[in-house]
């Protein structure tokens, strides 16, 4: 389960909040190329956690499926929606077609084989004898709609489940596929101002930036949580981890959480130089 | 290998390998799941990479270096359960001085070989280069 935010101006809000996902958007199988990708953003378990902890989104529970939300559109309901999509089609095509017209009319005129005192029907004349509107026709791309209008109307309305509700789902939700501390490392280091992107690409659970990924490299490479008493700490992947993380700059971070105390523990690993 | 003997590999490579100077083992013990741990203390020979960079011009002799706190530990003990976080924690807090923020773990693989490396307390900038 991965949470996806389609909305352009949600996207940039989430920005302001440190929260940068990553665009997957036409090749999810080649998420490194990021800045081909369009929306969805993807982002992670643990952004969605920290948001809905923080108060900035509001998460709504979808009872069924989305098979099912399909299955139970109404005849009547899906004409609706598809004059609606019809009707959205029909005013991208109209208004890329007029630009198009606009700008071609303005090219005629700088190249001087217009002005403005060219009549009408010269124009028109000049706009069939090239084949223009087959031209454009074939030019035209489709807009594909960001939000869903399904979702909107199919979504649990007031009086739902309640804030705490829907935070233990959540964390039950997350705890199913994660460890727990790793939410806790997680925010630690969110509260203490980094930006957290996955860190698969270097050998860990999330990198850390100093701030917009846009700015700057990241510092850190973070490991998945491990018990603060129990679990050692794996030798063989901290040297491997540490000498990638000094090739590319980056420190090798592993953390845990005492339980007594819900202290974080974090240590920070680096090759010495030397041996 | 026992501690004693890990101690004075390590001890041994950083004197004659690594050419540090003045390194001692100190006094103070941390007992940890049946075994002791100590820290060794010692002077590299010049800055080392992970270094800060220095404040002012550097034209003057080559200042003295600040001495590091070393802890040898072998490789294989990983696998009983022994270097937890709260290991470190304990390090940190009961072996090294209340200004100690890093501490240099020697790992000895079982061939003999030394590999080492900074711990850190905390989250840390990586070196500028």
């Amino acid at each position: 389960m991965s949470p996806l935010v389609f909305d352009m101006h949600d996207i940039q809000l989430l920005r302001k909040y440190g929260i940068c996902g990553v665009l997957s958007g036409t090749l999810p199988t080649a998420a490194q190329q990021n800045v081909f990708l369009s929306v969805p953003l993807r982002l992670m378990l643990e952004d969605v956690l920290w948001l809905h902890q923080n108060n900035l989104a509001d998460v709504n529970i979808i009872r069924q499926e989305g098979d099912e939300i399909i299955a139970g559109i109404t005849p009547e309901r899906g004409a609706k929606l598809a004059k609606l999509v019809e009707d959205r089609l029909r005013k991208s095509f109209d208004y890329q077609t007029k630009f198009k017209k606009d700008q071609h009319i303005a090219k005629l005129k700088k190249i001087g084989i217009i002005n403005d005192e060219t009549s009408a029907e010269e124009l028109q004349r000049l706009d069939k004898s090239n084949n223009n509107d087959q031209l454009i026709e074939s030019s035209l791309f489709i807009d594909i709609a960001d939000n869903s209008s399904i979702l909107k109307d199919d979504s649990i309305a007031l009086n739902g489940p309640s804030y705490d509700d829907i935070r233990n789902l959540l964390f039950k939700q997350y705890e199913r596929s994660e460890k727990m501390q790793t939410y806790f490392l997680y925010k630690r280091l969110r509260d203490q101002g980094y930006v957290l992107s996955p860190g698969g690409r270097f050998g860990g659970k999330f990198i850390a930036y100093p701030g917009d990924p846009l700015r700057f490299h990241s510092h850190l490479t973070i490991q998945e949580a491990i018990d603060y008493r129990s679990e050692p700490i794996d030798l063989i992947s901290m040297i491997s981890g540490a000498r990638l993380g000094t090739t590319v700059k980056k420190l090798w971070v592993i953390g845990g959480v005492e339980e007594e105390t819900g202290s974080t523990h974090l240590f920070s690993v680096e090759w010495a130089g030397f041996g | 290998m026992g501690t004693t003997d890990i101690i004075s590999l390590v001890k041994n490579n950083l004197l004659y390998f690594q050419m540090w100077t003045e390194v001692e083992l100190l006094q103070d013990v941390l007992p940890w799941k049946g075994n002791n741990l100590n820290l060794l203390k010692g002077r590299p020979p010049h800055k080392l990479s992970n270094d800060a960079e220095d404040t002012g011009g550097d034209k003057g002799p080559s200042p003295i270096q600040q001495p590091e706190f070393i802890l040898p530990i072998n490789m294989s003990q990983y696998k009983e359960n022994f270097l937890t976080l709260e290991c470190l924690s304990r390090i940190f807090t009961q072996l090294g001085d209340s200004t100690t923020e890093r501490i240099l773990l020697a790992i000895i693989n079982d061939d003999g070989t030394i590999v080492y490396y900074f711990v850190y307390k905390g989250v840390r900038k990586p070196k500028r280069n």
